[in-house]
Formats: structure tokens, sequence, C-alpha cells
């Protein structure tokens, strides 16, 4: 999950950076994930490094929590 | 020489069942229950097949689907292992890899040149220039089987399957695991390769009659399934199993797995090991005890286990002549294990295998200890067989793909799972574990466990016991030769020194190794040469095999015949609520996004182009219906849903009035067209839009993440299924549309851009009023369940109905781009001559501040519109996709092109360089053909009335 820099106050370097690049780098991660039957957009957070789920819950939850 | 034996108790064969086949043009006969391969060994043919590289005649090896010298052209059928494969009436078979059959192979000749052709030759040698044409003259000699291009196309059906427990291999232990599994109320699926159950459970020891009283709990248990003839090809995330069944794959979602794989006895490495005759211990068994065949007739059991004086046991319960039992232990005798009636032999090297006149092994040479200060003797010993029994692998194949890691166990000279994933189970030999008693209580032990985990009760990980586990594989059972032909990897020819060479050339890990040497690559995939060629290359490095890994292994396990992994083809398409009013006008129907819609509507004695052209004139003169169920049809309500617009698309929605509809553009964070859409306001707080027909799933998908980060007060609904809508267009919509509806839709009452909601043919209905393909149209939306009837009301008004191809014509001379055909993923508004729908001064809307960056730089294409001059436009064969060509070079794309009926000549859009973008420039377009052509661009609309 990448949170977008501020569009009216962040350089075209720093959008384009957030547009395109991505680290890819195994580890920690917040995801949106998608329950396609119902349209449910929920987070997910998981460690690719070792393919485990850690926490799946709604996004009204995302302020309460730290990120992993 | 080989042969069949009186009747053996649990044979796997029906000798009241005659087959009778042909190999290599010569007819044979063997028993139902028979492999190809047993088939012709009973017959007593020694040499089945010829090897990859130096067309060395080969044998029975395995007999456990590692023999890749035993592979089969069955009739259309390239590469059928023989070892495995079941015997059938009439089969073909002949042997491949060879030229000229397999007693004459005239492919023979290459291994004179062996000296010549080091391991690394080919690379070496044909690298560079002239490699194409050595490639060429190289395949033409090698290669297994032919394909047959014309053979029919074969289904192989899928299916998918559940367990709480699946237990993989039901030999002994795996029996054992599946029952105790079950009593722990587990669902159980029980998979094993072989065509029985068992596994080498009768001959590594399980009591007279057990296996048989455990397949037959396992049969009565009503919750357990057994597939017999079914491996395990792959495993992959979070349990899932592909099982490959003869005539079906089946997909097996577990629980937990358990691998009761058992072990891969691997060969022992000298001079000529090769040879047909010179077979495994274990190979020997399966032709005894499931086969009924004698392995020879005076045969040498070279062996460093208990295993192989098992074997010289049963050997003489069929009165099979045991020549000698060799040892390559030190101070190991027949004594040890009651057979010193018996030549047995400890401290044995093994020399070389000769080959008779038939090719096959006709005397083992040996080299016997010396006493004390005496050096040792070679001795030349007869025999028909030479049965290896020096030590194991295990079949880690499944579980390294399930993520364990292999350990090499010094004191057990045996790889073990050094850590088990969850959910990942091991048991019994694969596990070091040897004994039978042992690998029973291990079995029991693994089901019940993995049953628990199944139920989600225990998340633990099983290590291995070790107790009670003795060494049975020798440490190093490889002995060079100066003549060399000691094959490490039967499939690809490869020997000690071919090894030895690629390590100094400082491929000296097993990963470098293997593709310099292409250790393990053959069709058994190293299964029988692996852990050896490792063992060599340590030892050449004075390193152990606990000091590195061996290659990854991956799936699939054997390999997957390409009809089991072909899909089924399936295209599923969507039909509209009228699509049998289509029919019925004879329509012809086309896919799009996923639907099936009418292209146009046939006429008897036009051709399509006719068609579409009667069509379009319809609309430009009269009156046409299109069905456009198939757009996206969504809703949102709520105190923030025109917020939710303004952020969503390009224009602004919150100002909209009531009962107004509005053109909206939808981008991606990028800036580039995703979608596009009419928005009506139907309320304060109530809005309906329509996208795209490919797109409705997707937006409505992405407005849901949308609002799922935003957190606005508004909620959606899909109606795209719930809703058919259709475009009533051109002069006379009006005039019609007032007879059907109580709607007010005179000009005063129902502007251009205007939405109402009333009555159409008597059924509630929401009119859009739209200009797409015409200047007068209207949009009509109406519940799923009355599309007929407003429909066919429409239709009994004298409305001609036009399918898609017609309305890409008719909203071409309206100028009007498509958006994913006149847009791509890398065009942005401003470049699709959409800017006018851009409210660049609003607050945010999603893709704005990439757009920002767009404006800056400029537009680097633009969409513009082009004709051809008229006395090109018939026949020009000019097509969508064909280039733009400036000054030599590539400067844009058609993207559109039709014949305007309307207008009388070819027009089109296309994708151009900024600098050809002014209307009255000509571009150069090259035709399908090759030609090029000259148009002119123009301004659109091509037409402005109409």
């Amino acid at each position: 999950m990448r949170v977008s820099p501020d569009p009216d106050n962040c350089s075209d370097a720093e959008w384009t950076a957030y547009l395109f690049n991505r680290g890819s780098v195994p580890g920690l991660k917040r995801e949106w994930w998608c329950h396609t039957p119902s349209g449910y957009w929920f987070i997910v957070e998981r460690d690719t490094a070792r393919d485990e789920i850690l926490a799946t819950y709604d996004a009204t939850e995302l302020a309460m929590r730290a990120a992993p | 020489m080989m042969y069949r034996l009186n009747p053996v108790a649990g044979e796997w064969i029906d000798r009241s069942s005659t087959l009778e086949f042909e190999f290599e043009g010569h007819t044979f006969r063997g028993f139902a229950g028979d492999t190809i391969t047993t088939a012709l060994a009973a017959a007593g043919e020694m040499t089945l097949g010829r090897s990859f590289k130096y067309h060395r005649p080969r044998g029975v090896f395995s007999l456990a689907n590692h023999d890749a010298n035993n592979l089969f052209q069955v009739g259309e059928v390239p590469n059928v292992r023989g070892d495995v494969t079941a015997l059938a009436a009439g089969m073909q078979v002949a042997a491949v890899n060879t030229i000229g059959g397999l007693k004459g192979d005239r492919a023979r000749f290459i291994e004179w040149l062996a000296p010549f052709l080091p391991v690394g030759f080919y690379y070496k040698a044909f690298h560079g220039r002239h490699f194409p044409r050595w490639e060429r003259r190289i395949r033409a000699i090698s290669g297994l089987g032919r394909i047959h291009a014309g053979a029919a196309r074969q289904r192989t059906p899928k299916r998918y399957a559940f367990c709480d427990v699946l237990v993989i291999g039901a030999g002994l232990t795996g029996l054992a695991t599946a029952l105790s599994a079950a009593d722990a109320g587990a669902r159980v699926l029980l998979v094993d390769e072989n065509a029985c159950a068992g596994g080498g459970g009768a001959w590594t020891g399980a009591a007279a009659g057990e296996i048989e009283a455990l397949v037959n709990r396992v049969s009565a248990a009503k919750n357990i399934e057994l597939l017999t003839a079914t491996y395990a090809a792959g495993v992959y995330a979070d349990q899932w199993v592909a099982l490959v069944e003869p005539t079906r794959m089946t997909k097996v979602r577990a629980g937990a797995v358990v691998f009761a794989t058992g072990v891969i006895e691997q060969p022992t490495v000298f001079r000529n090991n090769d040879l047909p005759g010179v077979l495994l211990g274990s190979a020997a068994q399966r032709l005894l005890r499931r086969y009924a065949i004698a392995p020879g007739k005076r045969v040498i059991v070279l062996t460093a286990n208990r295993e192989g004086y098992e074997l010289v046991r049963e050997l003489r319960v069929h009165d099979v002549e045991v020549a000698a039992i060799l040892d390559l232990r030190a101070g190991f005798g027949g004594d040890a294990y009651g057979l010193g009636d018996l030549r047995c032999v400890p401290g044995v090297v093994p020399e070389a295998a000769i080959a008779g006149s038939n090719g096959a092994v006709r005397a083992l040479r040996v080299r016997l200890p010396g006493n004390g200060t005496r050096a040792g003797s070679i001795e030349t010993i007869a025999c028909d067989a030479v049965l290896m029994s020096v030590g194991f692998a295990p079949a880690s194949g499944l579980l390294s793909q399930a993520g364990v890691v292999m350990q090499y166990d010094m004191a057990l000279q045996q790889h073990l799972p050094a850590k088990l994933p969850p959910g990942v189970f091991a048991a019994g030999r694969v596990n070091g574990i040897y004994d039978s008693a042992a690998r029973r209580q291990d079995g029991r032990d693994a089901g019940a466990e993995a049953a628990a985990y199944a139920r989600g009760g225990h998340v633990g990980t099983r290590s291995v016991r070790a107790e009670s586990l003795r060494q049975v594989s020798h440490p190093y059972p490889v002995f060079p030769h100066p003549a060399a032909r000691e094959f490490v990897d039967l499939d690809e020819d490869i020997q000690v020194k071919d090894l030895l060479a690629g390590a100094q050339e400082g491929f000296d890990s097993t990963e470098l190794l293997k593709r310099f040497s292409t250790l393990g690559m053959g069709p058994s995939q190293g299964k029988l040469s692996n852990l050896h060629g490792a063992r060599i290359l340590m030892r050449s490095r004075d390193a152990t095999l606990a000091d590195t890994a061996l290659t990854t292994q991956r799936p699939f396990l054997h390999p997957v015949p390409l009809k089991h992994l072909a899909g089924m083809g399936f295209h599923p398409h969507r039909l509209s609520a009228v699509h049998d009013c289509h029919v019925a006008l004879d329509a012809n129907f086309m896919t799009v996004g996923g639907w099936q819609r009418p292209e146009y509507y046939k006429t008897s004695g036009q051709a399509r182009a006719e068609c579409i052209a009667a069509e379009v004139r319809a609309v430009r003169e009269s009156a046409g219906l299109i069905d456009v169920s198939t757009l996206g049809k969504i809703e949102i309500s709520g105190p923030d849903a025109g917020a939710f617009l303004d952020r969503i698309y390009t224009g602004s929605f919150s100002d909209l009035r009531v009962g107004m509809t509005r053109y909206g553009l939808m981008l991606d964070e990028g800036g580039i067209v995703r979608d596009d859409g009419v928005i009506a306001r139907l309320g304060e707080q109530r809005y309906y839009f329509t996208t795209t027909t490919g797109g409705a799933a997707n937006v409505y998908r992405e407005l849901l993440l949308w609002n799922a980060r935003w957190r606005m007060d508004c909620a959606f609904v899909n109606v795209t299924g719930h809703r058919a809508a259709f475009n009533l267009a051109g002069p006379a919509s009006l005039t019609l549309l007032r007879t059907l509806t109580d709607i007010d839709v005179s000009e005063s009452a129902f502007p251009f851009l205007g939405v109402r909601e009333g009555r159409v043919a008597g059924v509630e209905a929401r009119v859009l009023r739209a200009g797409f393909v015409s200047s007068l149209g209207f949009e009509i939306h109406v519940a799923y369940r009355n599309a007929g009837q407003v429909w066919d009301a429409l239709m009994s008004a004298g409305v001609r109905a036009f399918g898609v191809e017609a309305q890409r014509v008719l909203r071409l001379e309206k100028g009007h781009a498509i958006v994913a055909q006149d847009t791509d993923n890398l065009t942005n508004p401003f470049e699709a001559g959409m800017g006018w729908a851009v409210r660049m001064q609003k607050p945010f809307f999603v893709g704005q501040r990439s757009l920002r960056i767009h404006v800056r730089r400029g537009a680097r294409q633009k969409l513009v519109g082009f004709e051809l001059p008229p006395d090109q436009a018939v026949g020009a064969a000019i097509r969508e996709s064909n280039l733009l060509i400036h000054e030599g070079d590539i400067a844009g794309r058609v993207t559109s092109v039709a014949h305007s009926p309307t207008l009388g000549r070819t027009i089109g859009l296309a994708m151009a360089s900024p600098n050809l973008a002014t209307p009255g420039t000509t571009l150069v377009i090259r035709s399908s053909d090759g030609r090029p052509l000259s148009a002119r661009v123009v301004r659109t609309p091509f037409l402005e009335a109409g």
C-alpha cells in the first residue's frame, strides 16, 4: 500500500516516483485486497519473504494500526 | 537373460489375459498388468533402448519411472515411459533415438567419436556464427520420438478435490499414515504412482500378508479415497497439489499433506554399469514380486546394506542362481545375515561389467580385497545380471517443492528434511527410517498430527526421530576407471570424468555443474544421478554433501503430458436481455467485452458491407435502434455522490443540474484515459452513469477501492446486469418515441443532454438524450425483465435495428473516439482531443497531478481525423493499426477507419505526431499490403448534421 504524496505540494520527481517506482523488496507489506464476489476491499498485512499473511482488517482500522 | 517365473503370490499380472503387441516390427505377447518394459523383459529382450548421446544399448534399470532409456514411441505418442506404462493390446511400440531401428542403430558410430566430444563440446565448438547450421545437423540425429502434427486432439478433464489430509505414497508408511489420520476423523486422500498400493513394503520388512491387510482396511474405510496410478506432479502454496492420473488431472486442496514418498535406490558407478542386465536391486524386486520375472539366470548381487541380502533371499525363493554376493563394505559378509552358505565377499571393488555378444552383461570384473600384505586380486565372475543395492536417496522432490530444506546427515549418508513448514509432514524412509516397525509408527504419528493440524487444533512441526536409524547408504559407491564409461547419469550419458572436467573448468557448485554438464537435466531429472554427481563434485573439492545443497527440485516431479495441462478453451460470454430478438432478426454476432453483440443484421442477398451501409443509412435518414445493454451501468447515491464523481471524473458533476447528463472521462493516476460514459443526475443525491462495455466490472471495482480510501458518504450499486438499454437514433427518433411514451419529449421540455424518468411502451424507463451516433437520439434504460417488451414496441413502430459495426461507422462520422480503440495505455485526454471534458481548475481528480506534467511537456501525439480522396475510397486496403510514415519513420497509426456511406468516402482517426495534426496535412499510411497511400488530415466531426 503506497501513500500518495500531496499532489499540490510535491515535485514532479516525487510524484512520478510514487507512480512508477516499486522497490519490490521482499518483506512486510500492507496491501489492498479485494473479495471479488462482493467487491469488498480490505487490508492485508503479509510477509512476502516468508509468504505469510499476518493480519487482515477493514480499511476503517487503518488509522488505529501502526504500519507493519 | 530374464524370463517369466511360475505364478508368484501377489503378482500384478493377470495370466488369463494375454495381450499381443508389436515391438520394432516383431510380435510379442504379455499379460494384462504388464508394463511395456516388463512384457519385453519377460520375453528375454535385454536391449530396450539406445542412450541419448552415445547410442549405447540400455535395458531395464529402475522400473520406477526413472528409466529414461526405456522411452518408446507408441503409435502417434512419443516418449512413452515403458517402465510404468501399462501394456495394451495392439500397441505399436518402437524405440526412440535410433537411426534404422534398435538393434542396428546406425548412430552407434557416435560412441567412437566420444574422445572428441568432451562435456561442454557443443557449447564451445558451435558457439558463434555457424551455430544455426550445426544446430540443424545435431537436431537431426538427436531428439526423442516423433511428433505427429496431425494427431487427434485429446481432451483431459480436470477436477477439483478437497481433503483434510493428503497422503502421497501408499507404501507401508503411507498406508499406516492414512489409517491413522482417518481414525482421527480426517477425510483422507491417499495417492500412489504405482498401479497398485503397497510400494516397496513387500520387500522392506512388512510381514507376510501385512500389506494386503492394510490395503483392505484402507479400501474399507469410508473416509479414505485411494487413487493408484496417480502421481503428485506439483506442490504449490497452501497445500495445493496437482495430481496426474492417466486420463484426468485433479487439483486437490488439502488441509495437511503427508509425504510418505519413500526413497529412490541409487546405482553403483563403475565401468559399463549401464549394460543391459545391470540394474537396481529394487528393480529386481519389482520384477520378481510384481511381474514374476527373474532378473537373470545367474546373478551377482552388489550390495552395501541389508536390503541386498534380503534380495538374495528372494532370488533363492525363485531358484535364481546367485553367483556371488559382493559387499562394498569391508568386514561385512553373508554370515552377518545368515547367508553364509553362499559366496559372500566383503570389501569388493567393482572394476567393470563385460558385455556379451548380445550387448548385455556376461560377466563382472572385480578386485577382491587383499589379505594383510597381499594385494587384492582381480577376478572375472560370469553372470547375466548384476543387481545393485548400495544405497538410497530420499524421494524428496515434492518435499522440496513444499518448501522443505533437505540437510545431509553424515551418520546416515542421506538427506533428511531439516525443517517442515506448517501443514507439511514427512514419514517413513524419506525421514531416514528404514525398519518396518519404526516406519509404521512414524506413519501413525504423522497421520495423527496431520489430522490435528487440518482441524486447526495443532500447529506443530515434526522433527525426525533420531532413534533406530541405521545406515543403508554407502557414502561413495563411485569407482572411476581409466577407460571411463562409468555412468553417473544414464539419461544424458554423463561419466565421472565429465563432472570432474566441469568442476575443473570452474563450474564447481551443484547448480553450475548441472548446467555445464547437463547432469540431471534428462527425462528422469536426476533422480538417479544428482546425489552421486554432488558426491563426486564435493569429493573433488575435499568437502562433503553437508557443505552444499542439491540442485533445486521444481515442479513437475515427472513430465506431465501436455494434454493434462491444456485448458478446455472455455470462452464464457454474456447475452443481452433481448438476445433472442437479435437471433430472430438473423444477427451476425461478435464478442465484445465478454458479450455476444450483433455485429450487423443479415439481409438475404446482401453482402456484409451492404447490410452495414443500409443500417447506417437508416439511422441517418430515419431511425435505428441498437441494443446497448452491454454498457456498464452504475448508480451512486448519498450526500457525497456528486463530490465523489468530481474526484473520479475529469469533469464537474456536483454542479450538474438534476435532470441533465454530462459526458465523463475517467483517468488513472498517470493521467491516462481509462474509461468514459454519461453521468445522469436523477436527484440531489442520486446519479446514474454508464461505463464502456468492456470496462464495467473494472470501473466498479476501482470506484469501490477509491471510496475504501476516501470514505466519502455515498454508496454504489452495479446494475449492469439488471438493466437493459437501447439507443434510438436518427432524425425520426423523436417522433417515433413520442408515440410510445408519457414523457414530454418536446425540444423545450426535454433538451439535448437531458434525462427523464417515465414510461416507455408501458414500462418504467429512464431516457437520456444523447448524441453519440447521431445529433438526435435517445438512450432508453429499462429493467431487464421489461426489455423484450420495449424492444418489440420500438421495432413494431418501424425502426431498423443496427449493430456494432454500423455504430462504429456512425460515431466515426460524428468524430467520436472510442476509449481503448482510439486511445491506448499511453494516451492522455489532451492527445485524444478530449481536453474539453477536463476541468483542470478543479481542486482534485484522479490523474490531475500527472496531467499537469503532461500539459507542461506538451502532447507527444494527437488524435486526428483523416479522409482518403474519393478515388481511393473503394478498395483502399487501410486497416486499423496501419502505420503513418513520415520522412521514413513511423509517425503514428490508424486507430479507426471505415467507409462512410453517408459521405461516400473512407474516413478514419489516427494517432499522429503533433506536427502532422494540422488540417490539410497529407498523411502517408502504409496499407496492409505495403503500399503507401495518401490521406488528408481534416477537422472532425466529419459530419455535422445527421
